[in-house]
């Protein structure tokens, strides 16, 4: 019989960075703070995930519930840092948060045209607080993962983005997390919330990264409620470093007819996890979940995706890939729920892994719960190493045994980056080619057309 | 400039050539024929490397040099180039950024200076003109859904743009329709030059009727049992294989 979390040693600081964070939103309407309170209450009662836990089987959380994390401080940090961050070519509405909160003199959160919104959520919850009611920590109340219910007590700042009824942007959004600090390990915690009403449509670009190499843990959560006919892509790139521990939720409901996509890359942190749970929640609505995963060196890398098929007519892709090397561990869960009255579902998962030696590790999991009688769902898993065929081909030309594998293995990975904005791709290719085992050499191999 | 000398190899352990001796001179042109199972495609892949075909006796000499001891990109540096019998698909890596890195890989070896994308594409598009392919299949992935004809000619266009000193085509004939095998044979005629040489692996005498070798062998259980000149392709096409596998059966085996 495990201890009670509160009288856990890690209980208390959470305890103290909740009181504390609860001082930032004294202006908040009062359903604010009890909602804070209810999830601290579901936090605290559970705690950390324990290995028992089958969502958490094969990603242990001890490292982090063992480290003395610090609310991350208050920093300012100017143009020239958060730069290099904003993809080359960008020019459209950027909200930049660093350890947690908004940074409005950095941030570009003016000119986009009417109907739309992007706001701090402090901001919005002043000026339209019945607005947010509905959704601000409600499109993910019943997560029964701990670190939603963290991120509810503890989160500071965020992004509100809104779409009015017919909203089309034409410029994606960007939000980015920056973390800073090297001295003692910090935490941050941030939630977005984006609403696109009827026939709306916008692209977000989430990007989040380390500045230094300092231990932090950064906790995100995104709610994203899709209104009738309305259209939402999703992109994230994180790469923090390699000693943060980025853990992040994605939780979207899709009306009918609505259509949501994500597309996640993930390269960086000691331990890394990704959620995403979409519930296709009207006759009609689609989603498509695609990312990839890379992991090197120490990393564990997590990815764990749900999707809710609730209604009759909806449909969801899947496209995850992973690359997986050095004594690194990758996990993928994905689960698919076709509930009784959801028939004509169609769903279709894969997921494809490539080990890159002997001491990778990848747990790979798809879970079909099907309740309905008349669906079409698939699934399909593989993990492989580099098609020697290919290698040898490669090397009967002329290239050396490491270069046509950087160039096989790179090319491997291109493919998840098919269709994306170019400049979330050059951004995308940058960090992967600097992450990549032999990045340098596939770098040399693809450069200059 | 290539000497092998009573080669024994083997593939996954089973031995396949059986004491194989063959000179090659620059400006040459060898055709091996035989029929399936002779050892015609392990000699080819025994020259480009492949791993897997393995040597365990005798020895294979390029210009002096013990070619065994060199890795397969080393050999391709040295300008040995293996048009395959089922080149591989690689999906995610173009035409045009492989054939770039190949050559300039053969470029360096030789202490030329690498060429730079804009003389690299002319260069390129000049040779796929010749080979008769269209542009377009420069920015495909390599192979990847090329139809059986498309993917030979793409090995003809890789050996026109790395003009290898040796080219060995491993039944690069096969399967082709008359226009493909004409465009490979043309392919292969404008490589002939006194300091190249060229081997046909192949089955048929047809692809010969286009390209005329100067010396034919044929190949029969691991061992070349007869050399001659061209009409010894066409009593072959006449006659099949059927007569030399018996006058091999009843040679005594050394």
């Amino acid at each position: 019989m495990s201890l009670s979390f509160e009288s856990r040693p890690a209980y208390l600081p959470y305890r103290e960075a909740f009181d504390q964070t609860g001082r930032l939103w004294d202006d908040a309407p009062a359903w604010v703070a009890a909602r804070r309170e209810e999830a601290w209450n579901r936090f605290s009662a559970v705690g950390f995930p324990s290995p028992r836990d089958e969502e958490w089987k094969y990603t242990p959380t001890s490292a982090i519930e063992q480290t003395a994390f610090r609310p991350a401080p208050e920093t300012l940090l100017v143009l020239r840092q958060v730069e290099p961050f904003i993809p080359f070519g960008f020019s459209g509405p950027v909200a930049v948060f660093v350890n947690g909160r908004l940074q409005p003199a950095l941030s570009r959160l003016g000119g986009l045209p009417e109907g739309a919104t992007l706001v701090g959520l402090h901001s919005a919850l002043a000026l339209w607080p019945e607005e947010l009611e509905p959704n601000l920590m409600r499109l993910a109340a019943d997560e029964d993962n701990p670190f939603a219910a963290l991120n509810g007590a503890l989160a500071e700042d965020g992004a509100y983005l809104r779409l009015r009824q017919g909203i089309e942007l034409d410029q994606p959004v960007l939000l980015l997390h920056l973390t800073a600090g090297n001295h003692v390990p910090v935490m941050a915690h941030l939630r977005h919330l984006v609403v696109a009403e009827a026939g709306s449509r916008v692209t977000l670009l989430a990007r989040q990264a380390s500045l230094g190499d300092g231990v932090h843990f950064v906790d995100t959560l995104t709610e994203v409620a899709v209104g009738e006919g309305a259209a939402v892509d999703y992109l994230k790139l994180q790469e923090e470093s390699p000693r943060a521990y980025p853990l992040a939720q994605l939780r979207a409901r899709v009306e009918k007819d609505g259509r949501f996509s994500s597309r996640i890359f993930s390269f960086g942190g000691q331990l890394a996890r990704e959620d995403v749970h979409v519930e296709l929640a009207g006759s009609g609505a689609s989603c498509q979940l695609d990312g990839l995963y890379l992991a090197d060196g120490h990393q564990h890398t997590d990815t764990h995706t749900r999707i809710d098929h609730r209604v009759p007519a909806t449909s969801s892709r899947q496209t995850y890939k992973g690359i997986v090397a050095g004594r690194a561990r990758a996990v993928f869960k994905g689960r698919v729920l076709v509930e009784r009255d959801a028939q004509q579902a169609d769903a279709r998962q894969a997921n494809h892994n490539l080990l890159l030696s002997p001491e990778a590790e990848i747990d790979t999991t798809p879970q079909l719960e099907i309740y309905a009688d008349d669906v079409k769902c698939s699934h399909g898993a593989t993990v492989g190493q580099l098609d020697e065929k290919q290698v040898f081909y490669l090397r009967s030309r002329g290239l050396d045994d490491a270069a046509a594998r950087a160039a096989l293995t790179y090319a491997f990975a291109a493919g998840a980056m098919e269709g994306a904005i170019p400049c979330v791709r050059e951004a995308v290719a940058a960090t992967l080619l600097e992450r990549l085992p032999g990045g340098e050499l596939a770098r040399e191999f693809f450069h200059e057309f | 400039m290539l000497e092998i000398r009573d080669l024994y190899a083997a593939v996954d352990g089973k031995t396949i050539l059986k004491g194989i001796t063959l000179t090659v001179n620059p400006g040459e042109v060898h055709a091996i024929m035989g029929p399936n199972g002779s050892g015609k495609s392990t000699l080819a892949n025994i020259l480009a490397g492949r791993e897997g075909y393995r040597v365990e006796s005798g020895s294979i000499t390029w210009f002096g040099r013990d070619l065994t001891a060199l890795p397969p990109e080393e050999r391709a540096r040295e300008g040995i180039f293996l048009a395959f019998q089922y080149p591989v698909e690689i999906p995610g890596v173009s035409n045009l950024y492989f054939l770039k890195a190949a050559l300039n890989a053969r470029r360096k070896h030789r202490g030329e200076p690498e060429l730079d994308a804009m003389d690299f594409l002319a260069l390129v598009k000049g040779k796929m003109a010749d080979v008769g392919m269209d542009e377009a299949f420069l920015y495909r992935a390599v192979n990847e859904g090329f139809s059986g004809g498309e993917k030979k000619r793409n090995e003809i266009l890789q050996m026109a743009v790395l003009e290898p000193t040796l080219a060995i085509l491993d039944e690069t004939d096969s399967g082709l329709d008359i226009d493909a095998l004409k465009a490979v044979a043309a392919g292969v005629n404008r490589l002939r030059a006194p300091d190249r040489s060229i081997v046909l692996v192949t089955h048929y005498q047809r692809l010969l009727d286009h390209v005329v070798p100067d010396q034919v062998h044929v190949l029969a259980q691991g061992r070349i049992v007869k050399s001659g000149g061209r009409e010894l392709a066409l009593e072959l096409e006449q006659r099949g294989y059927g007569w030399i596998e018996q006058e091999v059966a009843h040679e005594p085996l050394l």
